[in-house]
């Protein structure tokens, strides 16, 4: 049967999970997995009675959720002992399997239910569910003592940094290769306006959108000049600008500033006729220190709430998890309105056809210039928020693979869509974050537990072991997720109807309904 | 299928959670004391970082994994704090051990970072956090514990409870810069030349070596910051070849780690300038690592002087010539300088805990173990007899130079 | 063009001074301090030739490469951002061939000679059996998509191979001489000419007997040679041969090429295979010229190369020629007279600049995009 097949196969993938991360994982796994299988499995059935669907997928529920426990309590027995871990503690391993297997149960059963109420009750109740999860996660996590919120946090960050990329690449169709320079400019603004480089100590609400608007108008002023440029070189233009913003930050740190007239223009035509100067050179700076250079700008000022008087701590993620969300929610709002605004209109209409576009009355030097600024300002948020969260800035951070990070981010989770965008961010990141560290570390200590003893050759132990560390494959990974994106699925995890319908032209039910689809391909 | 299944099911989630939570209260915390250590595992780094990993895992095998007489049980974990995606230390890494370690209370001592930059960021989260005593084996910018003229308040913003929780094994900069200056002069130099890799530590030993240079006489050429990722420096040191009027400085000294293409600017400089007998090449410990050698191959590399703080492996106090033996038979021949520090790093920290011991303390009590690490003096271990001052660093300032013969770092004399 | 006729123009003038006032005050940023320079060029004037020297040798390897994106770019309009990463692979290709050949040990001059012939051969067919396999899985399928795919395609391959490069330098088992220091340090390319030479009794320094403070080496005439060999032959297999006039009249209508038979398919692949059998030998000689395998120098030579190629006007053969000995003498002066670690920007700058005031480079661009 289908569904008892994706039961098996979710139920395989996350008990394996859990090898890697091993104690109380198990639980916030399963409850994750019974998310995802309920969506999963509710989606692909046809939609009636809700409990009825609750009962037809519940023995598909169980079978997960029991294979997840079983090889969780294989993990638990064995594997930490095979690892050269200390075994678990009694009371995770009762109830960390316990709840794992109850989670998955019920949010498989739950979810998949849902799918049998009218659709719009449907959207609300999922709503509510993912938003008592989100709310729940943090306190969930911390219980747990997984520390995942850290680096769900990091995935936020760089969500937002794909929201603001996907106006420009989604909507405008303007591939941008420099975007983590904006985030950079967002990132530095705060680093020089509360901290001890320059001595300013500006409250952060007021610095976040100083930030912001820093990152706009550079938006406007780097956009401005690329705009007559057709696509490619537009985007290596925008790389050449993601190359330089990071090599300013790092090198403004000895700037000096001299007059020319007074300095040297004047008094050398002077001696060039023979007379003699001593006219007083004006300096208007002198050897200063703006940025810092690669030694970055630490400590950043944090958050204060002001009422309460509570400040950001780093030690505890909770308070700026709920930050970002609140920044995230504020940002898909602003370009949930934006999008189907007339700029946001203008914006798809000059990504399909420029020229078009025109002919009907929209400018395409202001649409396009929006597109950049408003990019720009979210990836200003991103930044401010980044520096005040890790209370240190280096340039090296900001650097093109950086911006690659980012265009994966809107590219995985679907052109032109908010919830794919937020989708690839989170898979991309917590990849990259979560997942490949872990399993970094469960093969190393795996193999110097079991294989690497018994290979005698010292060349050939050291090439086994430099070789199975999955994060020397990290950029191996980016690159397929791009090029197995295109070629498969060019519309991402989550498509973007009209994008979708661009990026197969050969479908003929689609094309009938965009007819300027063929056409787009030469911009 | 009903509406109280789904009822049932779910209070059954929230009893097993909350459960879990009064059983989680109740157990974990025992007789084990964590130690752990956070130092970039990933690139270059690694040569010099994985020798210094090794050395705190003998030390804590030597003690048999215990301390108090067998009362407590010490574990220990080896961080990494570099990402793959700056191949090099990640400010975000850093920082989320440092909270990691912080959230965990049986952690008592932090052993690191590598970086100067690194130390910046968790500092202050250590420090709040009981403080939890921080001790690098390799820190070497002053910044960190002593205040900076230029940038007053900064070194006292780390420390945000006001408690001093930082120190290191190893002489800051402001050491190693000077007596590298003396040592070029030594040398016959009377020109030099300075280039840096604008890093924390690059820079700021370069500054240091510059300052101290024009002290005792020598002219300083000129002072430039590279490009670390460029394809060669031919033309920069076809620009120093003729910068001292017209020919080559006697010296150039590089304040850089190996990481950011020292190797390659050596070799230019040895295809422009000649070896480095005729113009004389000195940098700190940042490239006295076997990766340089083998970066520049060893005929280029032949003749670079490089400085390490401490003494000579050979010239150890009995406890480091011991150290040495136990290391080698162990991990095999020893090479690279930083071992004996990591070594050290965790001496101290086993000593705090048995000080804590000895004076009837509680040895799971961050506060305690710090101030058990700054109140040590005269301490007789594998550098020689120490101490550590109020601003946590240490007494010993020997600073000895290496030297390239035949592929491998020579050491060639001791300097205070 | 009324004021032009009434002689001066004061509006140009102003403008153009307000510029010349903005370079000069903001200049000394960048170490572009004019009586600076000025001083340093009068000091010693023979350097600047040696700066030329060095501008054309670097400007040569980076020509080359500028070759392969400009063909690519040609034919298909398409940015080929792995091609940067070719050249690096062509690097570790040779250098492996020369250690498992045992060249590296060798101090026998017919045995370098042939070994580093051996070397260039491996390298050229590897890079260009790599070039056109990166085609044919990630590009040829993309050919009527919207523009943006086949480039983001071309970042994820470019992405892949510097992952392969990164991978390729932890294999110390199959190069001894990677030693034990991990992927991601910078290897050392021995300095086989210069052994070479050396055992010939020759002097590497070509202008050691004219008493000249000046350093022309061997290794600096061969890659220069090299490159205007390279670029002749590929401007007369382009003008001259069946397969050139094919590559030229698909660049200019890939339909009407069709129906005239061409084999489009064929001709891209022959294209590919040019340019990636040049970044191998390009790979060659910059693991000679500048001793160094590192798997991060592919992304900065593709830029660099690819602003060459801009600059000399995209799919002009020689214009690629002429724009890569500009970004070198452009990057060794920069290095000489004002700062070293502003050489990278003010590349990027020319590449900005070039595109926003003249799009279509110094010669013009020959491709059939009518833009």
């Amino acid at each position: 049967m289908k569904i008892m097949r994706s039961g098996i196969t979710f139920g395989i993938i996350a008990g394996l999970l859990t090898f890697l991360f091993g104690g109380w994982s198990v639980a916030v796994i399963g409850s994750l997995m019974g998310v995802g299988l309920g969506m999963g499995l509710g989606s692909g059935l046809e939609r009636k009675d809700p409990f009825k669907i609750a009962k037809d997928v519940a023995p598909t529920a169980v079978v997960a959720g029991a294979i997840l426990t079983l090889l969780s309590l294989y993990q638990n027995g064995f594997v930490q002992d095979a690892i050269g871990k200390q075994p678990a503690q009694l009371n995770v391993m009762i109830f960390g399997n316990l709840i794992g297997f109850l989670g998955a149960v019920l949010f498989t059963t739950l979810l998949a239910g849902m799918h049998g109420l009218p659709e719009k009750q449907e959207q609300k109740w999922k709503m509510i569910l993912l938003a008592v999860l989100v709310v729940a996660f943090p306190f969930i996590d911390k219980l747990t003592a997984l520390r995942w919120t850290a680096q769900i946090i990091f995935a936020l960050i760089f969500v937002i940094l794909g929201l603001g990329l996907n106006i420009v690449v989604g909507y405008a169709g303007l591939l941008d290769l420099g975007y983590a320079a904006f985030f950079a400019i967002g990132a530095y603004t705060t680093g020089i306006l509360s901290s001890p480089q320059h001595g300013l100590f500006m409250n952060f609400w007021l610095v976040i959108w100083i930030a912001a608007a820093m990152a706009a108008v550079w938006g406007f002023m780097l956009g401005a000049p690329t705009l007559p440029l057709r696509g490619d070189y537009l985007a290596i233009v925008t790389l050449g600008f993601g190359e330089i913003v990071p090599v300013l930050f790092k090198n403004l740190i000895d700037v000096t500033i001299k007059e020319p007239l007074t300095c040297w223009i004047l008094p050398g035509i002077i001696r060039l006729f023979g007379g003699e100067t001593t006219m007083a050179c004006i300096t208007l700076l002198s050897h200063e220190d703006l940025t810092a250079g690669e030694k970055g700008i630490s400590p950043i000022g944090r958050p204060i709430i002001p009422i309460i008087n509570y400040e950001f701590e780093s030690s505890n993620p909770i308070p700026w998890y709920f930050l970002i969300i609140a920044i995230i929610l504020v940002s898909v709002f602003i370009i949930r309105r934006l999008r189907d605004s007339r700029l946001g209109r203008a914006w798809m209409a000059i990504r399909e056809d420029e020229l078009a576009a025109a002919q009907m009355g929209i400018d395409p030097v202001k649409t396009k210039l929006a597109a950049f600024a408003m990019g720009a300002t979210f990836s200003g948020f991103a930044g401010a928020f980044y520096a005040a969260y890790i209370a240190g800035i280096f340039p090296s951070v900001f650097d093109f693979s950086a911006s690659i990070i980012i265009l994966c981010v809107v590219i995985l989770g679907g052109i032109g869509n908010i919830n794919g965008v937020i989708v690839g961010g989170l898979v991309i990141m917590t990849a990259d974050r979560l997942f490949l560290p872990a399993l970094k570390d469960f093969l190393a200590s795996l193999l110097t537990h079991t294989v690497l003893p018994s290979i005698s050759d010292p060349v050939v132990q050291l090439a086994v072991k430099d070789n199975a560390n999955p994060i020397l494959y990290r950029f191996l990974l980016f690159g397929l997720t791009l090029v197995i994106m295109m070629a498969v699925r060019p519309e991402g995890l989550l498509p973007n109807a009209q994008v979708r319908a661009e990026l197969h032209p050969e479908d003929n039910s689609v094309e009938a309904a965009t007819p300027m689809a063929k056409n787009s391909s030469k911009g | 299928m009903s509406k109280r299944f789904f009822a049932v099911l779910s209070v059954l989630v929230i009893a097993s959670m909350a459960l879990a939570a009064c059983g989680g209260a109740g157990g974990g915390a025992g007789a084990t004391l964590k130690i752990v250590s956070s130092l970039p595992m990933t690139g270059s780094s690694l040569t010099q970082t994985q020798t210094i990993v090794n050395a705190m895992q003998l030390r804590l095998e030597q003690a048999d994994y215990k301390a108090c007489g067998g009362k407590y049980t010490i574990e220990y974990e080896a961080w990494d704090d570099a990402s793959a995606a700056l191949g090099k230390w990640d400010p975000a890494v850093e920082t989320e051990n440092a909270n990691k370690a912080a959230a965990d209370a049986s952690i008592i001592a932090y052993l690191g970072t590598f970086n100067s930059g690194a130390a910046k960021l968790s500092i202050p989260i250590l420090n709040n956090a009981g403080p939890l005593t921080m001790i690098s084996p390799a820190n070497t910018n002053p910044g960190l514990t002593k205040a900076d003229k230029d940038l007053p308040g900064v070194t006292d913003s780390y420390y945000p409870t006001g408690t001093r929780s930082y120190s290191r094994v190893v002489a800051a900069d402001d050491i190693q810069g000077k007596v590298a200056a003396n040592f070029v002069k030594s040398l016959g130099a009377t020109t030099v030349y300075i280039l840096d890799d604008q890093e924390l530590y690059g820079k700021g030993v370069a500054d240091v070596f510059e300052a101290t240079a024009k002290e005792i006489g020598l002219t300083v050429v000129g002072h430039e910051g590279i490009d670390p990722k460029a394809a060669d420096y031919k033309a920069l040191m076809t620009k120093i070849s003729t910068s001292n009027n017209g020919g080559a400085p006697d010296a150039i000294y590089v304040g850089m780690v190996v990481d950011n293409n020292a190797s390659q600017l050596l070799k230019d400089k040895v295809a422009i300038m000649g070896d480095n007998e005729t113009v004389k090449y000195v940098g700190p410990d940042g490239i006295q690592t076997q990766a340089f050698i083998d970066g520049a191959g060893a005929d280029v590399a032949e003749g670079t002087y490089a400085s390490v703080a401490g003494l000579a492996l050979d010239k150890l106090p009995p406890a480091g010539l011991q150290f040495v033996k136990d290391y080698t038979a162990k991990f095999g021949a020893l090479t690279e300088p930083y071992a004996v520090y990591g070594y050290e790093t965790m001496n101290v920290a086993l000593k705090a805990i048995e000080d804590v011991c000895a004076a009837g303390g509680n040895p799971t009590d961050r506060a305690a173990i710090n101030s058990a690490v700054f109140a040590i003096k005269n301490f007789d271990g594998s550098l020689g007899t120490w101490s550590f001052d109020a601003n946590g660093d240490t007494s010993l300032t020997d600073m000895t130079f290496y030297q390239v013969q035949g592929g491998a770092y020579v050491a060639v004399g001791t300097f205070k | 063009m009324e004021t032009a006729k009434k002689g001066f123009n004061w509006r140009r003038f102003a403008i153009a001074s307000l510029v010349l006032y903005i370079v000069f005050l903001i200049g000394p940023i960048v170490g572009l301090d004019i009586p600076v320079v000025a001083a340093a060029i009068k000091a010693n004037p023979l350097q600047l030739v040696q700066f030329l020297i060095i501008g054309i040798s670097n400007g040569a390897i980076i020509a080359i490469i500028a070759l392969g994106y400009t063909m690519v770019y040609g034919i298909i309009e398409l940015i080929n951002f792995a091609h940067g990463d070719v050249y690096m692979i062509g690097v570790f290709t040779s250098l492996t061939v020369l250690s498992v050949t045992g060249t590296l040990e060798s101090k026998d001059p017919v045995k370098i000679v042939l070994g580093l012939i051996f070397a260039l051969v491996v390298a050229i067919v590897f890079c260009a059996v790599l070039n056109a396999t990166i085609e044919r899985l990630a590009y040829r399928r993309l050919r009527n998509a919207p523009r943006l795919a086949p480039l983001i395609s071309a970042i994820g391959m470019s992405f892949i191979i510097e992952n392969i490069g990164l991978m390729w330098a932890a294999q110390a088992w199959l190069v001894p001489s990677f030693g034990t220091t991990g992927g991601a340090s910078q290897k050392v390319f021995p300095d086989m000419l210069g052994v070479l030479f050396t055992s010939l009794g020759w002097n590497i320094n070509l202008l050691a007997s004219s008493g000249l403070a000046l350093r022309l080496t061997i290794k600096d005439v061969l890659v220069i040679v090299l490159a205007v060999v390279l670029m002749i032959g590929l401007y007369l297999f382009v003008q001259r041969t069946r397969l050139g006039k094919a590559m030229r009249a698909t660049a200019q209508n890939r339909d009407a090429a069709k129906m005239l038979g061409i084999d489009i398919d064929w001709v891209i692949t022959a294209t590919f295979l040019i340019g990636g059998g040049l970044a191998g030998a390009a790979g060659l000689m910059a693991g000679l010229y500048n001793n160094t395998a590192w798997w991060f120098m592919g992304f900065r030579a593709g830029l660099q190369s690819f602003t060459a190629a801009v600059l000399g006007g995209i799919g002009n053969i020689t214009g690629g020629m002429l724009g890569g000995f500009l970004i070198g003498l452009l990057a060794s002066f920069s290095d000489g007279y004002l700062n070293a670690r502003w050489t990278n920007a003010l590349v990027f700058a020319t590449l900005v600049l070039i595109l926003l005031f003249r799009p279509t480079g110094l010669l013009g661009e020959q491709t059939g995009q009518k833009a």
